[in-house]
C-alpha cells in the first residue's frame, strides 16, 4: 500500500526534477530579458551589454545599470522599490549623464486594476511628466510643495511612485561619485530629449 | 506594531475570501447556519496555523537548502492532507466532544484552497508590513495564518447570518440558492472595500 | 455515452460553473479580464485532462486506502509542470495568474473527475470527460472575463471600444461576485425555459 504510494511519489519527483531542469534555464532567462528591456526602455540609444554595478544605501542594496556607447556612459538605469498602495512596487528609472531623468519603467507592482495601475499606462500625464526632469530642480514630491501631478483617486500610488524615482535619483548620485570615469563624461549631450513625447 | 498591521491587513482589508477569493468554496457550502459556519471557521484557524508552521519550516530548511523548490505545490499539499488526517485521528482520542462538533469539517479542509494558497502565499511573495517588502519570518507568517482565518471566519459567519434571513425571504426562482448568496456577497465585499487604504 | 458526448456535455448540461458549481476560487479570482479567464480555464483543461488520462491507466494499481494521496500527487505533479512551463513560456500570463496556477491542485472539478470519473472508466473515455469538463469550465471563464472585462474596462479581449473606463468596481473584487450571481441567475432561467 505505502509502497505503491511511494513509487508515484518518486516517479513523480523524476518527473518535476527533468522538467524542472529543461524550464530553468529558460526562467532564469525570462528574468533576464525583462531586466535588460526595461533597462532599454529607460536609457538612451546604447552599445553591448549594460555594465551592472550595486550601490548600498543605508543598508538597502540597489541595482545600477550602467548603458555605454563609443566607450562613454550614455545613461544610468536604476532599480528601485517602494510600498503602494497594495504592495511592493518596482521600478526602473534611466538617468541622464547629467541627471535628467529619461524614462521610467514598471516592473512590477501590485496596485488596484483600473485605479493605482494606471501607473503602468506609459503614455499618460503622471508617467511623462518626469522624462526630461532633472531632479535637481525639479521637486519630486506629490502635491503641494512638490512639481509631480498625482494620478486622480490614486494618491497613494503617485506618492510611492515618486518616492520610489527620489530614491533612484539618491543611488544615481552615489553611483557616479563611486565611478569618476562617468564623471569626465557627463557632457550634457542629450539635453532635454524625450521631454516632449 | 507590526503584528498588528498584519492582523488589521489580513482580517480586513485584504480578507482572504471577499478580495483574495480563497476558501469558495467552504463560504458558499457551510454557510447555511452560523453555528456550523463558526465550526468550520475554528477547524480552518486550527489547520492553517499548524499548516503555515510546517510549510514554513519545510520551505527553508528542506526545499530551499536542497534546491528543489520545484516540489512546493507537491510536498506543501500533501502535508496538509497529512496534518488533517492527524489532527482528526488525535481529536477523536483527545476530544470525542469536539470531534463531533468539528469532526465533519475536517476532511473539507484538505480541498480547501484557503489553507494551500496561505501557505504559498508567506513564501512566495513579499509583503510590506512595517516598512520595505521582505518575505515574512516564521512568527509573522503563522501570525498571518491565524488573522487570515479570523478573516475567513468573519466573513463565513456574517454572511451565514444573513443567508439565515435569505432562507425566509422570496426570493425571485432564478436567484434561489447559489445566485442570491453570491450577490450578497458581492455586497458584503463592496462594504470590505471601506477598510482598503487602512493598513 | 459516446465520445462526443462526454465532451459537449461539460458546455451546458454539467457545465463545471454553472451548474455543479465547482472551483469558484479560480472562476472569481481570476476573470478580470476575458483573456485571463480563459487562460485559466486552458490551464485547468489541460491539467484535469492529464491527470484523467494517468488517473485511469493507474487506478486498477493502486490500493483503495491511498487513493485520494496518490490523486493529490498526481495532480500536483502536472500542475507544477503546467507551473513551469507556463513561467518559461508565458510568463506575461504566469504573473497575472499567480497564485491561482498552484491553487488548480486544490481546485475540486480536478479531484471530483478523478473520484467520479477517472478510476471507473477507460482512459480515452477520461481523456474525453476532462477535455469536455475543461472545455465548459474554460467557456465560462472566458463569458464571466468578458462580462467582467466590458463592464469594468470597457474593453473585449483587450480591444477598448469605449476609450476610456467604465464601472471600475466590476473589475475590482465585488464585480466577481455580483456578475457570476447574475450570470448564474440568467444561466438558471434560460435552462428552466428549455425543460
Amino acid at each position: 500500500m505505502l509502497l505503491s504510494l511511494g513509487v508515484i511519489c518518486l516517479v513523480c519527483a523524476a518527473l518535476l526534477a527533468s522538467v524542472n531542469a529543461v524550464t530553468a534555464a529558460r526562467i532564469a532567462q525570462v528574468q533576464q530579458e525583462k531586466t535588460q528591456h526595461a533597462i532599454a526602455l529607460v536609457v538612451p540609444a546604447f552599445e553591448g551589454a549594460p555594465v551592472d554595478t550595486a550601490v548600498v544605501i543605508d543598508g538597502r542594496e540597489f541595482a545600477v545599470h550602467k548603458a555605454m556607447k563609443a566607450g562613454r556612459v550614455v545613461g544610468y538605469a536604476v532599480e528601485s522599490s517602494t510600498v503602494g498602495f497594495g504592495g511592493p512596487i518596482d521600478i526602473m528609472v534611466g538617468f541622464e549623464p547629467d541627471g535628467a531623468i529619461y524614462s521610467t519603467a514598471v516592473i512590477s507592482h501590485c496596485e488596484t486594476p483600473g485605479l493605482g495601475a494606471k501607473m503602468t499606462d506609459e503614455e499618460s500625464h503622471f508617467r511623462t511628466q518626469f522624462k526630461g526632469k532633472n531632479p535637481a530642480e525639479y521637486r519630486l514630491v506629490v502635491g503641494d510643495g512638490g512639481d509631480v501631478d498625482a494620478i486622480t483617486a490614486s494618491t497613494i500610488t503617485s506618492r510611492a511612485f515618486t518616492s520610489a524615482v527620489r530614491q533612484a535619483y539618491n543611488v544615481f548620485l552615489a553611483a557616479k561619485g563611486e565611478t569618476p570615469d562617468a564623471i569626465t563624461s557627463a557632457t550634457p549631450v542629450a539635453g532635454e530629449g524625450g521631454s516632449d513625447e | 506594531m507590526t503584528y498588528v498591521l498584519i492582523l488589521i491587513s489580513a482580517i480586513f482589508v485584504n480578507n482572504i475570501v471577499l478580495s483574495q477569493f480563497l476558501g469558495i468554496c467552504p463560504f458558499l457550502g457551510v454557510s447555511k447556519k452560523v453555528n456550523t459556519a463558526v465550526g468550520m471557521s475554528l477547524a480552518v484557524t486550527f489547520v492553517m496555523a499548524l499548516a503555515t508552521c510546517v510549510t514554513w519550516l519545510l520551505q527553508y530548511y528542506v526545499l530551499v537548502p536542497l534546491n528543489m523548490v520545484y516540489m512546493q505545490t507537491v510536498t506543501f499539499i500533501l502535508v496538509i492532507a497529512g496534518l488533517v488526517q492527524m489532527v482528526e485521528i488525535i481529536l477523536k482520542k483527545i476530544s470525542p466532544s469536539l470531534y463531533q462538533s468539528l469532526g465533519i469539517f475536517l476532511p473539507l479542509i484538505t480541498t480547501n484552497c484557503a489553507v494551500l494558497g496561505v501557505a504559498l502565499m508567506v513564501v512566495q511573495k513579499q509583503f510590506t508590513f512595517g516598512g520595505d517588502a521582505h518575505m515574512l519570518n516564521m512568527g509573522e507568517s503563522v501570525v498571518f495564518a491565524v488573522a487570515s482565518a479570523i478573516g475567513f471566519g468573519l466573513a463565513i459567519s456574517l454572511f451565514a447570518a444573513i443567508r439565515e434571513q435569505l432562507e425566509i425571504s422570496d426570493v425571485p426562482k432564478p436567484f434561489r440558492g447559489i445566485p442570491i448568496a453570491l450577490i450578497t456577497a458581492g455586497i458584503m465585499a463592496l462594504a470590505f472595500m471601506g477598510f482598503s487604504g487602512m493598513v | 455515452m459516446n465520445k462526443l458526448q462526454l465532451i459537449t456535455k461539460g458546455l451546458i448540461k454539467d457545465n463545471p460553473t454553472f451548474v455543479l458549481v465547482l472551483g469558484m476560487c479560480p472562476t472569481l479570482g481570476t476573470t478580470t479580464s476575458a483573456f485571463n479567464g480563459m487562460g485559466m480555464g486552458l490551464a485547468t483543461l489541460v491539467v484535469l485532462t492529464l491527470s484523467n488520462i494517468v488517473i485511469s491507466a493507474l487506478a486498477r494499481f493502486i490500493p483503495d486506502k491511498v487513493r485520494i494521496p496518490s490523486y493529490i500527487v498526481i495532480i500536483s505533479a502536472f500542475v507544477t509542470i503546467i507551473q513551469l512551463l507556463m513561467q518559461a513560456f508565458l510568463p506575461s500570463l504566469y504573473e497575472t495568474l499567480g497564485l491561482f496556477i498552484p491553487l488548480i491542485v486544490v481546485n475540486c472539478i480536478v479531484l471530483g473527475r478523478a473520484e467520479a470519473f477517472a478510476n471507473k472508466n477507460t482512459v480515452l473515455d477520461s481523456a474525453c470527460d476532462g477535455l469536455g469538463i475543461g472545455l465548459g469550465f474554460t467557456l465560462s471563464l472566458t463569458v464571466i472575463g468578458l462580462v467582467r472585462e466590458i463592464l469594468g474596462s470597457g474593453s473585449a479581449f483587450g480591444w477598448n471600444f469605449l476609450g476610456g473606463d467604465a464601472v471600475l468596481v466590476f473589475v475590482l473584487a465585488p464585480g466577481a461576485f455580483l456578475v457570476l450571481g447574475l450570470l448564474m441567475a440568467l444561466f438558471n432561467r434560460l435552462t428552466a425555459q428549455r425543460r
